[in-house]
């Protein structure tokens, strides 16, 4: 698959291709928790380092295949999103978006002392196990079973929440539990986000996961539209292209971001295709169909 | 036989008391009026009623179980659905998709079923559907099945709200001024669908300021002021008791 690809474009392009699949996982899982549940986290990348350095970990210094690295990682992320997701979500408000940010800030710092995570350092020479076909694969396993639980009763239930939490509850649906489950899905995914990542530059350290990172995937959920998949995607593909595209900028990354949100909110709240639905695209162009048809026949 | 029993129920919000040792109980199969100026706690005692507030007081029996403390989604589960005074509706799902939310306790597929599409879970999603479609007949929107809530006129999100609430199956269903910004042709619609409702079998409380409404359909009407519970009676009774002219219908009826 890889050489087959490498025909066509170069590694650099590759590599961000790579990187763009594992960032659709990220902030698919973030789109779940703040996108569809409309509960703001603010912490997805400690979620996705908790995923990344127990995959590392597992693989440098117990020497475990990488698929268990893979499912551990997830199931570490998760657990850890659970902990910290039962006693907030009970509550009413946004207290979630505060207490991701004080968890991430705690996991990095946990990591930056801990000497099997290789404190300011990182960890090195983490196998290489991560390919397109992998991540790619992955994708679209994690997308068809998204879509799936999205138009059903559950997912329904999950999108009630974020419209009008007292009506969900009237209506019959357990929103402690929903947004729980939410939560541990969401986060399940940030940490398989995080095993790639690591598996795949074969580096990591503290930085990579800072506060900043939690932002941009916001930032991707945001723009492509909140609760959306395709908007997710979107998101995801314009916010990961774009800072290569813009090297020159890097230093005025965060003016930019600013700037690009500030301009999406006024023109598009909803983001660009947050409030776009298929069966509106359909009518639509049913209705374009029809007048050409129209317009062509009295022409006759 | 009593299917909602409220017992010597007391609410407080810091200070100022809402609702002062009320009880009432009501009747299965009636349609039973809540009437009271505003601010009388109408409204506390239909979130009291559905578990959004637990009583500083008092209890609550439905169907002959002790309901109080119960969180709503519980209270739900077990039968009362209702509609709000200040519509809650999910706005940005479709109008199908709101019954189909109501459904919720109903039907049963969770996330593994969802997720993998099983048969199963298709079977499901497929009566989910009709059932939701049935319901946005009865009130009238089956040709709104698409559109989204939000983007509805108020007399149908009204309307929206009350296929809702009856897609949980409910015994009890608690209407909170469904009139209110109806014109005169959507008030008699109404009656006519509240009518509708007790005949599938599903009692009623209703809250209703329009008296046109109240008198015409209520079999009995209970009256609010400050708080407490000023009178009880048949429409009859209530139009022509003292108390309840003096501090609410006031001298025009
Ligand atoms: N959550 C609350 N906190 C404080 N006071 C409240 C709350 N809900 C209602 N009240 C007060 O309780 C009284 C009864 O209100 P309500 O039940 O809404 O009246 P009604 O529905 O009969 O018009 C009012 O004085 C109102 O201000
Ligand atoms: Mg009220």
């Amino acid at each position: 698959m890889e050489a087959f690809i490498l025909q066509y474009v170069d590694i650099y392009v590759l590599q961000i291709m790579v990187l763009i699949g594992i960032n659709i996982i990220m902030a698919l899982g973030l789109n779940l928790i703040t996108g569809v549940t409309g509960q703001l986290s603010m912490g997805h990348a400690g979620f996705m380092s908790i995923g990344a350095y127990t995959s590392a970990i597992l693989s440098l210094h117990y020497g475990m295949p990488f698929w268990f690295c893979l499912a551990a990682a997830g199931l570490m992320a998760a657990l850890a999103g659970v902990f910290i997701g039962i006693p907030t979500l009970r509550l009413e408000g946004d207290y979630l978006a505060m207490v991701t940010i004080g968890f991430a800030e705690i996991v990095r710092v946990v990591f930056l002392n801990l000497d099997i995570a290789g404190r300011g350092m990182g960890l090195s020479g983490i196998p290489a196990t991560t390919n397109f076909t992998l991540v790619w694969g992955l994708v679209i396993v994690i997308v068809l079973l998204n879509a799936g639980l999205l138009k059903s009763r559950p997912g329904r239930a999950l999108y009630s929440i974020r419209e009008d939490e007292i009506a969900a509850e009237a209506s019959g649906v357990n929103t402690t539990l929903y947004k729980v489950v939410a939560f541990a899905i969401g986060t399940f995914l940030a940490g398989i986000g995080g095993s790639l990542y690591a598996h795949y530059l074969t580096y990591i350290s503290p930085q990579d996961f800072d506060f900043m990172r939690s932002v941009e995937y916001l930032n991707m959920v945001v723009l492509g539209g909140m609760g959306s998949i395709p908007g997710t995607i979107l998101g995801t593909v314009i916010l990961t292209i774009l800072p290569e595209v813009l090297r020159f900028v890097q230093d005025y990354r965060l003016l930019f971001y600013g700037a690009l949100l500030v301009t999406l909110m006024i023109f598009r709240p909803n983001g660009l295709l947050g409030d776009v639905r298929w069966i509106d695209v359909k009518r639509t162009w049913a209705r374009i169909r029809g007048q050409s048809l129209a317009s062509s026949s009295s022409d006759s | 036989m009593a299917i909602l029993e409220i017992k010597n129920v007391s609410q407080e919000f810091g200070g100022l008391l809402a609702l002062d040792r009320v009880s009432m109980t009501v009747e299965k199969g009636e349609i039973f009026g809540l009437i009271g100026p505003n601010g009388a706690g109408k409204t506390t005692l239909f979130n009291l009623i559905t578990g959004i507030y637990r009583p500083s007081s008092g209890e609550v029996w439905f169907q002959g179980r002790s309901i109080g403390g119960l969180r709503p989604y519980r209270i739900a589960t077990v039968g009362i659905g209702r509609t709000f005074q200040n519509i809650r509706l999910f706005k940005k799902l479709s109008v199908l998709d709101n019954v189909r939310v109501g459904m919720h306790s109903v039907s049963r597929a969770g996330f593994v079923s969802a997720m993998l599409h099983t048969p199963w879970a298709v079977k499901r999603e497929k009566v989910t559907c009709e059932k939701s479609m049935a319901l946005l007949k009865l009130v009238g929107l089956e040709n709104k099945a698409i559109e989204l809530a939000g983007s509805l006129p108020y007399g149908e999100q009204r309307r929206l709200e009350i296929a809702r609430a009856m897609a949980l199956e409910p015994s009890l269903l608690l209407l909170d001024e469904p009139a209110a910004g109806m014109n005169a042709t959507e008030k008699e619609e109404l009656l006519v669908l509240i009518r509708r409702i007790r005949e599938m079998g599903v009692t009623v409380l209703l809250v209703e300021h329009d008296m046109n409404v109240v008198m015409n359909i209520c079999d009995r009407i209970a009256v609010l002021d400050y708080g407490r519970k000023i009178a009880e009676g048949t429409p009859e009774e209530i139009k022509n008791n003292p108390r309840v002219i003096e501090s609410y219908l006031g001298v025009e009826l």
